[in-house]
């Protein structure tokens, strides 16, 4: 779009351009803006009139365009944004305040937009007094006054758990917290009513295997909200033999019996937290229910982890690619891999790189210092600038 | 559309052009057949579908002379073709993912599947009746034929590496001298730690018996050992030489491997960029390529050392394969859609077909039974260079 727009401005300075415009070709022909060759259309006798080069009325330019700067400590020159650049924020050397203790402290972090440091709440904390120096000061989990959000009041008496005010259905309000009274030991049926050994003489309908005696995998605990000799928790009794094995069937893992007794995986899934895994479009690897065509560490085959580093969007860019069970590199828009070398990823900023601008191989005026501005080596109307 | 194409390749033919069919269109081929001549072309299992429905593409001939033709694929379903091998013209093999095997008799297009989910990343054999397959995993496949029948096909007989403590991990190229005489290469997995160039002595009883290959003599200090690197491609000859590349423009040249152990140098290919090729003229003229254009010529010297010279190829797209018919007739295909030939004095780019405005998928293989059958494969393309009768992809 800027460049269409600087070369319009240039068109519609009209006339005196003719003069101007041979004393620039050289230096058009130079950067990335070389106009396309023309095509034999061109001469069409038809045509209502030649079309001019696009580039017609450009010159190299060294200044930086806004909002890209030179800064001391940078490669290259107008390289640094600093409408987003935490270390430049709206100036060279204006760091955003990013250290470890401060986003401890604060509990947030500082991003640069529209050139100003901009705070940035961490996990469940918020701002809710507006004040930078104590940071994101309230926690949204458990505060009625803001729960979930800033503002955000529970009723009274009403908790907030887990940042929503109240507790979900299933749970039971016990002091400050939420808890399942059908399956809690410590909360058994009741709030504060705590799962311990009945006494030996409690009769079979507590001891059902004889007094104190406790079967395999078994222990007394909370069920069906009544304290009680049952199965330990992931164990359970498939073979009714209470009172002989126990609860001898371990459903987190069992493949005839996930989850539960008699829920049987299929011969090509695994039972894993108590599930059976995978589903039909998936392939097991170990533990993973993995899709072999699509996923960069099992690619191909379980185990096949695409070659390459992933990029963590600020020193490192590109990542490792799957596709249709064969490893690539991808770069993201804007960057490229210029020297093939999948050991620094992509190493090149094709939007700033004046060796590489807009593609790899791309010089700008290296010479003259002409940078690289949005990917495009940076040029102006000739008749406002300098000619070289 | 694609509804009524899809029945068109409802069956394992693709090319519905079976028995004396086949003659027919094969020579009017070079009249520009007509889609009513395929129909006419006598009496065949499928030809009845085509009838009923009268929309569907039917599928022109393929024969491109020179040129390369678009073949069509059983199915508009994303396919990566990953390798292509063939004992004659009359017995061509491709491998891909997902799953996928396709086979040319010089008549028919059948496809059939190895039933796996694996990557079958390439493919080679020694003969007609000896086929290998090879994963990104341990697993292997086999056949002794492809088979016309009616189950599908391709024979594939599977082996696990991690079952039979054989190969232990991914392969990369396959190359032998004969069906006794077979090598493998693949990459370095620190966490592994395995070698990475193994030779059997064929497939035996249902499994290679691999032996790794030590590159690296014994010293005093150190016995015979492999090297940790990441291999990409191999070729050799049948003078007992044998070329493998890989990562980092590693180059290893085996010699003498008629004797246990051969003798195994380290070449200077003058470049650290990631070779991804290697093929050879018999009389020791052998190429390799690679990443961002690399293109090497190893050349030997009066004193039988190797020297490799750089090559001007006229692109950056990364080469994947290499194969050539003589010193002055070498393919070499890569990314977007990138073909070059060699005719001896330079690399020239080779125009292909392709859907207009749309970007061309990459190359991965290429492989011919002479100057004129060459095949090129690789995402969602499978291109043939001469006259054979193969279907046309619709444009």
């Amino acid at each position: 779009m800027k460049r269409k727009t600087i070369a319009g401005a240039a068109l519609g300075a009209a006339t005196l351009a003719l003069a101007v415009l041979s004393a620039c070709a050289d230096t058009i022909s130079a950067g990335i803006d070389t106009p396309p060759p023309q095509k034999p259309t061109f001469a069409d006798p038809d045509a209502a009139a030649p079309i001019p080069p696009p580039e017609a009325g450009l010159c190299n330019a060294y200044e930086c365009p806004a909002p890209y700067a030179t800064c001391p400590g940078t490669s290259g020159l107008c390289t640094t944004n600093l409408s987003n650049d935490v270390s430049h924020c709206g100036a060279c050397d204006s760091e955003c305040p990013n250290s470890l203790p401060i986003r401890q402290k604060l509990h947030a972090s500082f991003a640069c937009a529209k050139s100003r440091c901009q705070m940035l709440c961490a996990g469940p904390w918020g701002d809710c007094n507006g004040l930078v120096d104590d940071g994101c000061e309230t926690s949204l989990d458990d505060d009625p006054q803001n729960c979930g959000l800033c503002g955000a009041t529970c009723k009274a008496g009403e908790i907030c758990w887990k940042g929503a005010c109240g507790c979900p259905s299933g749970f039971t309000q016990c002091g400050d917290s939420c808890v399942q009274l059908d399956q809690d030991d410590s909360n058994c049926g009741a709030c504060g009513h705590q799962c311990t050994d009945p006494p030996p003489d409690a009769g079979p309908t507590v001891w059902p295997c004889g007094p104190s005696v406790v079967p395999p995998a078994s222990g007394v605990n909370c069920l069906a909200a009544k304290c009680g000799v049952h199965c330990s928790p992931g164990f359970a009794n498939c073979n009714t033999d209470a009172c002989g094995d126990g609860c001898e069937t371990f459903v987190v893992t069992d493949h005839d019996n996930c989850g539960a007794c008699g829920n049987k995986c299929r011969d090509d899934q695994a039972c894993v937290g108590g599930k059976c895994i995978c589903d039909a479009d998936k392939t097991r690897c170990g533990g993973d229910c993995v899709d072999l065509e699509s996923d960069p560490l099992n690619c191909g085959a379980c185990g096949n982890a695409c070659p390459g580093a992933s990029g963590d969007g600020f020193t490192f860019h590109g990542s490792p690619v799957c596709t249709l069970g064969r490893c690539g590199y991808d770069c993201p828009p804007g960057y490229a891999d210029c020297d093939h070398r999948i050991e620094n990823g992509c190493e090149v900023d094709l939007m700033v790189d004046p060796t590489h601008c807009g593609s790899c191989g791309a010089q700008c005026d290296l010479k003259g210092g002409q940078p690289c501005a949005g990917g495009r080596c940076l040029t102006k109307p000739c008749d406002a600038g300098v000619v070289h | 559309m694609k509804r009524a194409g899809r029945p068109l390749f409802s069956s394992l033919v693709l090319l519905l052009l079976g028995g004396g069919a086949a003659q027919g269109v094969a020579s009017c081929a070079d009249s520009e057949a007509t889609p009513a001549a395929a129909l006419d072309a006598g009496p065949q299992p499928d030809s009845a579908t085509i009838i009923e429905m009268p929309d569907a593409p039917v599928a022109e001939p393929c024969s491109s002379g020179d040129a390369f033709c678009a073949v069509a694929l059983p199915s508009s379903t994303p396919v990566s073709l990953n390798g292509v091998w063939g004992s004659s013209r009359d017995d061509v093999w491709i491998v891909g993912s997902p799953d996928f095997t396709l086979h040319w008799d010089g008549a028919r297009l059948l496809s059939a599947n190895a039933s796996t989910r694996q990557t079958p990343f390439g493919i080679w054999g020694s003969g007609k009746d000896d086929v290998w397959s090879f994963s990104a995993g341990n697993a292997m496949w086999h056949s002794t034929g492809f088979e016309d029948g009616g189950d599908g096909g391709a024979g594939w007989s599977f082996y696990d590496g991690a079952d039979g403590g054989g190969w232990p991990g991914a392969i990369t190229a396959m190359w032998g001298r004969n069906a006794n005489d077979v090598w493998a290469v693949g990459p370095f997995v620190d966490q592994l730690a395995v070698p990475t160039i193994w030779h059997c002595d064929g497939w035996r009883n249902g499994a290679p018996q691999w032996a790794f290959v030590n590159t690296v003599d014994a010293t005093d200090s150190e016995p015979a050992h492999a090297e940790p690197l990441s291999f990409n491609a191999i070729w050799g000859n049948t003078n007992f030489e044998v070329w493998i590349v890989g990562m980092g423009g590693k180059t290893r040249y085996g010699s003498a491997l008629d004797k246990s152990p051969g003798k195994w140098t380290p070449i200077n290919s003058a470049t650290s960029i990631d070779l991804n090729a290697v093929w050879g003229v018999s009389d020791g003229d052998v190429w390799a390529a690679g990443a961002g254009g690399t293109m090497r010529r190893f050349s030997r010297g009066a004193g039988g050392t190797w020297t490799a010279s750089e090559v001007a190829l006229p692109t950056t797209a990364t080469i994947f394969g290499l194969y050539g018919f003589a010193a002055n007739d070498i393919w070499a295909v890569g990314s977007a859609g990138t073909i070059v030939h060699w005719d001896g004095h330079d690399w020239k780019l080779v125009t292909i077909p392709g859907d207009a405005g749309a970007p061309l998928d990459d190359l991965f293989a290429v492989w011919g039974s002479g100057p004129a059958d060459v095949w090129a494969v690789g995402r969602n393309t499978l291109l043939h260079r001469g006259n054979a009768p193969l279907p046309r992809k619709s444009p």
